[in-house]
């Protein structure tokens, strides 16, 4: 599904470049939970970003479902991600202005789908989530917990083939931290990808692969389970 | 879509409600205050459109050139009309005349008076098509005993019942009620209650077909502009020949009339209220020079309240910047941003427009009394108000929020969820945006209060400057017709024994009426030019304006005598005597006029010979605007329409009705009216004064409207700035240094500011200025006090968002 070739990130500013990522390959096949981990700074969200089309790369090539995706505009990449990625982040980053139903359903809106439909699938999609009577509610009258349940319904009610969470669960206390990551779980076994940046071994735990970072470098891929 | 863009725009607007309330309000107020300018603008520009046809209706005048003297007056003689109506265009025209000294009306033992009253050609209702309720079959004006009046005339005449073909008595005359008309619409250049026909004033004034006296007001209306053309080259051959003719008869006449340029002028009746400005007008005139400066600051409003919208959405781009990133990352594309914000923008010009059309409804009793009109909503429901209103919507919505939302798009969202967007308050654009507004908005309130108190110190100049003679507790009774006249001797006795008057006097004009221009000859003063050859002699016209007035009438106004004296009631031969002003005695080089004969022969069967008595110090008639035109003041009771008493104190209740009591004794049936001359000589300054409240309004308009922007942007730059300022306190700064550290950009461009706006306010004012003859000097002192304000407003405005930021505790906010 995701195939990276040497890929490098540099961030440059009038006097100084940062070397962010540094020749990173990577293959990520369909249907797999990956988690990517390393010390504060060591590139897992600038990787995140750039395999989310939320960043260019300034070097390496990135095939994302057998197309090349490294170098196209930007129109080009949100419609990629409209169609086929789901975003979960540690702050939630949900809009306070648009209710709990209202949040789940603007990325169907941005997929033009018809409301009639968009109606049912939030609704299912919220129901799953254990969130539905919360359907009203704003950001700020949920908790944390909850805020992350409706982010990640958010993710997921466009059907996306590949989800990426940022530390998810880093906002979270641990019993809602659990909770959200048994929610990617059930996402990834009913068929979806997931990528997540994680500083929890816990939460890597729930991955079939642990991608370790260090200075904008893989150092260590570590397969928990066999993937076929 | 829509749909949640409406939502959410609705959600954020009520959750930042100091950022909707400035937006709106701002808004709202610069909308209201362009609706009120544009329906008074549409009103002004409206004059005379109601008649039909009124494209090729004009009213014809002649200019005469002279070089050093131009006469260009707005009436004509009687015989221009007779010359068209026979001349080879097929066209319609029609004499107006007003009616110097009205008669009151009387019918049904009721009386009306001080009405406004005109003679009309029976061709009026072809010309005009003022409304009418009812009319006689036939023509209206066709016989001298045919009357036109007003449907307010006749009800108070006759109550309910319909006087059409009933009989009113005017002057011991009784007239036939021909047709009855609606009350002459406030946008008519004419106006009138009482309508008599011409074919009466020819039966007391045989020459009214014939070349002479300028006295009418006359109209053609044309079939086109083809006709108007022909016509108009018509007679203006036709004045070519004459002066030829003229030339032709003598070498002195060649010589007087070689440097003559003479034209006939068509004025389109729409144009009339608001471009012409000739003498002797119907009354006075709109000014279109104002109306364009009104337009001016209608604008200069509208683009204060966007700018506040400009800066207020550009600093809160920052705290959109998240929701815009999600958005983008959840497949938004930069149009649909771009469309969202813009709709957010459509959504507070419209809240706005709604607002505005709410504080016009509440704002029109003001405003109308402001500029003397009598508007109403309902004016807006018409093609133009509302096309006014839609277009206005839609470009402040695009002057608003087309740089916000297109900065809003263009977000990259990785940037906006990592929470760098921070560094966008430094961003260089829009920082250089941001003063460049702020210095427009502050340049505009500095023009516009440079502009007010230099028009306040300039109206102040005129109702303070000594005019020459006491216009306060001075009481004017108008004459109503001719038997009030019979009875000047007796009321004058009468009056003068009510206890608190000081004295009593006739004339035909007070000050601040536009005085009667005539021309006299001074046999003396030409026979002093030896040099001029005999037949030259007693052809020089000495042009000079006219007062009729009684013996006491010097007086009683404290007129200073410069040379000889005032009439005498001893001296017999001085009812035949004149009084010039020193601007005659200049304009025309008259030496040691007194003793000197004068000759006046305008419309009186015997040409009135006297001699120069007295010369009077100048004073001011006419408005501040003009010099001093020369005079010529003489006793000449047939022309007297007022009775002036002086009276002691301006406690006048008791008084004035003792004067209605006596008026009553000798004219029971005249209907007795009264003014103060003091507020009347004021209205001459009418539209002035009218001009000076509209910029005070405006002055405070755009001061408050860039208050609130400056607050708004200070809000949102203190709230950026919280982290900053929670650092510096750690640091050991002070409140006072803290606020010093917030403010001083916000002084510097303000004073910026005053710098530009100082070059345009001075060319303004001194534009202005130059309309008066007398004018204050234009100092620095306005500039640099404006200039004070201006910082003051912005230090005050921006302390009391800095005050409550500086104050907050910085464990809170590091």
């Amino acid at each position: 599904m995701i195939k990276l070739r040497n890929l490098t990130k540099v961030y440059r500013s009038s006097e100084v470049e940062t070397l962010a990522l540094l020749s990173v390959n990577l293959e990520v096949k369909k249907g797999e939970f990956v988690a990517i981990m390393g010390p504060s700074g060591c590139g897992k969200t600038t990787l995140l970003n750039l395999l989310g089309l939320l960043d260019v790369s300034s070097d390496g090539e990135y095939q994302f479902m057998e197309t090349a995706v490294a170098h196209l505009s930007e129109k080009e990449r949100s419609k990629i991600r409209k169609h086929n990625m789901g975003f979960v982040f540690q702050n939630y980053n949900l809009i306070e202005e648009l209710n709990v139903y209202e949040n789940v359903e603007l990325p169907l809106i941005y997929m033009g789908v018809k409301t009639e439909e968009r109606k049912d699938r939030v609704h299912e999609i919220l129901d799953k989530m254990q969130i539905l009577h919360r359907k009203f509610n704003f950001p700020t009258q949920l908790s944390g917990g909850q805020q992350q349940r409706v982010a990640v319904a958010r993710a997921v009610v466009g059907k996306p083939r590949i989800i990426f969470a940022d530390e998810p669960t880093g906002n979270l206390d641990s019993a809602h931290g659990e909770e959200v990551m048994r929610l990617l779980d059930e996402v990834n076994k009913s068929g979806t990808t997931v990528i997540m940046v994680t500083h929890s071994q816990r939460d890597a735990s729930y991955s079939n692969r642990v991608i370790r970072l260090f200075d904008g470098q893989i150092i260590n891929e570590n397969i928990l389970q066999k993937f076929s | 879509m829509l749909k949640n863009i409406v939502k959410t725009s609705f959600r954020f607007l009520s959750k930042n409600r100091v950022y909707t309330l400035i937006n709106v309000l701002g808004l709202a107020l610069g909308l209201a205050t362009s609706i009120l300018i544009f329906l008074y603008i549409t009103d002004e520009l409206s004059y005379d459109k109601f008649h039909e046809d009124y494209e090729n209706i004009y009213r014809v005048q002649e200019k005469y050139d002279w070089g050093d003297y131009t006469q260009f007056w707005a009436t004509c003689d009687g015989n221009i009309a007779l010359r068209m109506a026979n001349g080879p265009e097929d066209v319609t025209t029609c004499r107006i005349m007003s009616y110097y000294n009205p008669p009151f009306l009387f019918a049904n033992a009721r009386s009306a008076e001080n009405e406004k009253v005109i003679f009309a050609d029976s061709t009026f209702l072809d010309v005009f098509s003022f409304p009418l309720v009812e009319r006689v079959e036939g023509s209206v004006l066709g016989s001298p005993n045919q009357i036109m009046i007003s449907e307010e005339v006749a009800t108070e005449l006759y109550g309910d019942i319909s006087p059409l073909g009933k009989t009113i008595e005017a002057d011991g005359e009784q007239f036939e009620v021909s047709a009855i008309f609606q009350k002459v619409p406030t946008n008519s250049h004419l106006n009138f209650d009482v309508v008599f026909s011409v074919e009466l004033m020819r039966e007391s004034f045989v020459r009214v077909d014939s070349s002479g006296p300028m006295i009418f007001y006359t109209y053609v209306r044309t079939h086109d502009l083809n006709s108007k053309t022909r016509l108009q080259n018509y007679l203006q051959n036709d004045l070519e020949n004459e002066i030829q003719k003229l030339m032709a008869k003598s070498d002195e006449a060649k010589e007087r009339f070689a440097k003559l340029k003479a034209e006939i002028a068509f004025i389109p009746l729409t144009d009339i209220h608001l471009k012409s400005d000739a003498e002797k007008e119907y009354q006075t005139n709109g000014n279109f020079e104002y109306i364009i400066i009104y337009l001016t600051i209608a604008i200069f409003i509208l683009i204060l309240a966007s700018i506040n919208y400009i800066n207020l959405a550009t600093a809160s781009s920052v705290i959109r910047a998240r929701e815009i990133g999600v958005r983008k990352v959840l497949g938004a594309h930069q149009k649909n941003i771009f469309f969202h914000f813009i709709s957010e923008a459509f959504i507070l010009v419209l809240t706005s427009t709604i607002t505005a059309l709410v504080f016009v409804e509440l704002g029109f009793p003001t405003f109308n009394a402001f500029v003397g009109k009598n508007l109403s909503i309902n004016m807006i429901w018409t093609y133009e108000i509302l096309s006014f209103l839609v277009a206005t919507t839609f470009v402040l919505t695009l002057l608003s929020g087309l740089y916000p939302s297109l900065l809003m798009s263009t977000f990259n969202p990785l940037t906006v969820l990592s929470n760098r967007l921070n560094a966008q308050k430094n961003n260089k654009i829009n920082l250089i945006l941001r003063r460049f507004l702020v210095i427009s908005q502050f340049s505009i309130a500095v023009f516009l209060s440079i502009a007010s108190i230099i028009v306040a110190q300039q109206l102040r100049f005129i109702q303070n400057r000594d005019v020459g003679f006491n216009r306060e507790k001075v009481v004017v009774v108008p004459l109503s017709g001719d038997s009030g006249l019979d009875h000047l001797v007796d009321l004058k006795e009468d009056f003068l024994r009510i206890p608190g008057v000081v004295s009593v006097t006739g004339s035909s004009d007070v000050p601040g009426e536009r005085f009667g221009y005539y021309g006299i000859y001074m046999p003396s003063l030409e026979n002093d030019l030896d040099s001029l050859p005999q037949e030259k002699k007693h052809k020089t016209w000495l042009g000079v304006r006219m007062l009729c007035a009684d013996h006491d009438f010097l007086s009683s106004f404290g007129f200073e005598i410069k040379e000889g004296r005032t009439f005498s009631f001893d001296i017999n031969s001085d009812s035949n005597a004149f009084i010039l002003n020193e601007a005659a005695i200049r304009k025309y080089q008259i030496e040691d006029p007194i003793g000197k004969e004068v000759v006046f022969n305008y419309a009186v069967k015997e040409p009135k010979v006297g001699k120069i008595i007295g010369v009077v110090k100048d004073f001011h008639f006419a408005s501040l605007h003009q010099e001093v035109d020369p005079l010529m003041i003489h006793i000449f009771p047939p022309f007297y329409r007022y009775v002036i008493l002086k009276i002691e104190r301006q406690q006048h209740a008791s008084l004035i009705s003792e004067v209605e009591r006596k008026w009553h004794k000798h004219l029971p049936r005249t209907p007795f009216s009264y003014y103060f001359l003091d507020e009347a000589y004021e209205s001459m300054y009418r539209s002035d004064n009218r001009l000076g409240r509209i910029f005070y309004f405006f002055t405070f308009i755009a001061l408050f409207l860039a208050a609130l922007g400056l607050y708004g942007l200070v809000a949102f730059i203190s709230e950026q700035r919280k982290a900053e300022i929670g650092i510096r306190k750690v640091l050991g700064a002070s409140i006072g240094r803290l606020m010093f550290t917030m403010s001083k950009e916000f002084v510097l461009l303000i004073l910026f500011s005053n710098v530009l706006a100082w070059i345009p306010a001075w060319y303004f004012i001194n534009t202005w200025l130059e309309d008066f003859a007398f004018k204050i000097e234009l100092s620095i002192w306005p500039f640099i006090f404006t200039a004070i304000i201006s910082v003051f407003v912005g230090l005050l405005t921006i302390s009391i968002k800095t005050w409550v930021a500086t104050k907050s505790n910085p464990a809170e906010i590091l």
